[in-house]
């Protein structure tokens, strides 16, 4: 089977198991949600005109929402259908990719769900001509954030404790992406314009963990327990 | 003379400070069945899940079904068919949706017709499209059995592949191994039932703390293992 196909057939049946049990999708949506309106309660509403404090609510929520969603992502050794892609004559670099893409839909459709409430919540609007640049930035996160929740959930999947140890794994390492999205979603939020730059940071994070993930899942995802 | 279905040199296999398996060698041949058995801890499942290319040796030459693993992983999944403790079917979807999953991975050709012969050969016909999370234990074991052969694998590689099955299950999982051997295809059982030792393999390995205890012809290492229980 080609590599194309072997992608194409994880993501299919990835996307169709979610649409019969909606578990990923509802737990990183309720994520979010209970996020969001813990923070709106919490965060003082003078400072949360702030914003760059308003785009760090969203991103910390999306982060939050996207690690649950990333360790559901690859469940080695405890999830039938991970174990039998890994069964499967298939390269494992597309498991990698066909799990990346499924993960980075589910994120979005949270992410797309979230975003009318966090205006809501929090009195916000974006301007009609930043809706593409937060789109893209948006899109752009989601996507190295998925490949590098799937790499380092297949690394952490057979260890003791791995869903606690992928999220202090993976928010370090998230600090880059996180900090060019909050710089340009803040911007947009107070009305200027963020540039290339944070797009530019964010296209080289997906980058390197596309291609670290492209080379190093074979070794990932072997049993080692 | 055909090549082995796996030959083994030297396997060794160690996690932290624990040897699992120390310097296995063996060769499995066409045509036969040969069975791993020993007590739990012994490296069975260990040696198994490398076969099956879910682990990695630290160090040995292996080959399975004429193929260097690690190197030529995928073609060696390709010629294949595995069951290990879980039937590998998300729960979530019915048994003929897995099955049809696997055999899009697999690029099984006219797969409804192998789904529909196989599920009819296990008694799983009239529970093809219930979810596999509504199976008994034992359906779970057949629906296992049916995936590992969707795509007529050269090599069965069987981890206690009777768990759960009951005395007619047992009697289908022995007829379809002997089948697959009389075809020319090999099987790897890893079991410690003994009765299914006698009624299926040609050959059994002994392990014992990761090493070779006994190799030879089933009933001679199943005499000597009943010998030294009585003993």
């Amino acid at each position: 089977m080609t590599g194309w196909r072997a992608f194409s057939t994880v993501v299919r049946w990835d996307v169709a198991r979610e649409m019969r049990r909606r578990s990923t999708l509802a737990a990183m949506a309720a994520t979010a949600l209970v996020v969001l309106f813990v923070l709106s309660f919490a965060v003082d509403a003078r400072r949360a005109d702030d914003p760059r404090i308003r785009a760090g609510l969203l991103w910390v929520t999306w982060i939050l929402a996207g690690a649950v969603g990333a360790e559901r992502a690859f469940r080695g050794g405890r999830d039938a259908m991970t174990d039998g892609f890994l069964l499967a004559p298939i390269p494992r670099a597309s498991l990698f990719w066909g799990r990346t893409v499924s993960t980075f839909l589910f994120t979005t459709a949270m992410s797309a769900l979230s975003i009318p409430v966090f205006l809501v919540l929090f009195d916000a609007s974006v301007p009609s001509a930043g809706l593409a640049w937060l789109a893209a930035v948006s899109l752009l996160a989601l996507l190295g954030m998925s490949a590098l929740g799937v790499l380092l959930a297949s690394m952490t999947s057979s260890v003791r404790g791995g869903d606690v140890l992928l999220r202090l794994l993976m928010l370090p390492v998230l600090l880059p992406a996180v900090a060019a999205a909050v710089t340009g979603t803040g911007q947009l939020l107070g009305g200027q314009d963020p540039g290339i730059r944070p797009a530019a940071l964010l296209l080289a994070f997906d980058l390197t963990f596309l291609g670290a993930g492209h080379l190093l899942f074979d070794h990932a995802a072997e049993d080692r327990t | 003379m055909s090549a082995p279905a796996v030959s083994a040199r030297g396997l060794a296999k160690r996690f932290g400070p624990r040897e699992a398996l120390r310097g296995l060698t063996f060769d499995a041949e066409p045509g036969r069945c040969l069975a791993v058995v020993g007590h739990n801890g012994s490296g069975k499942t260990t040696l198994l899940r490398i076969l099956a290319t879910l682990s990695r040796a630290d160090a040995g030459e292996l080959s399975v079904a004429g193929r260097s693993l690690p190197k030529e992983s995928v073609a060696v999944r390709a010629r294949i068919g595995v069951v290990l403790d879980d039937a590998l079917l998300p729960s979530d979807l019915s048994l003929a949706e897995g099955l049809r999953m696997h055999a899009d991975l697999h690029g099984v050709p006219s797969p409804e017709a192998r789904i529909a012969e196989l599920c009819e050969r296990f008694g799983l016909a009239p529970r093809q499209d219930d979810p596999v999370r509504t199976f008994s234990r034992g359906m779970l074991q057949r629906a296992a059995l049916c995936r590992a052969l969707l795509h007529a694998p050269e090599l069965l590689l069987l981890d206690e592949p009777s768990n759960g099955l009951d005395a007619s299950g047992t009697a289908l999982l022995d007829a379809e191994i002997r089948a697959h051997c009389a075809r020319g295809g090999a099987a790897v059982l890893v079991t410690h039932d003994l009765e299914r030792v006698a009624a299926c393999a040609d050959r059994a390995l002994h392990l014992r703390s990761g090493r070779i205890d006994a190799d030879g012809p089933a009933a001679d290492v199943i005499r000597a293992l009943r010998g030294g229980a009585a003993a």
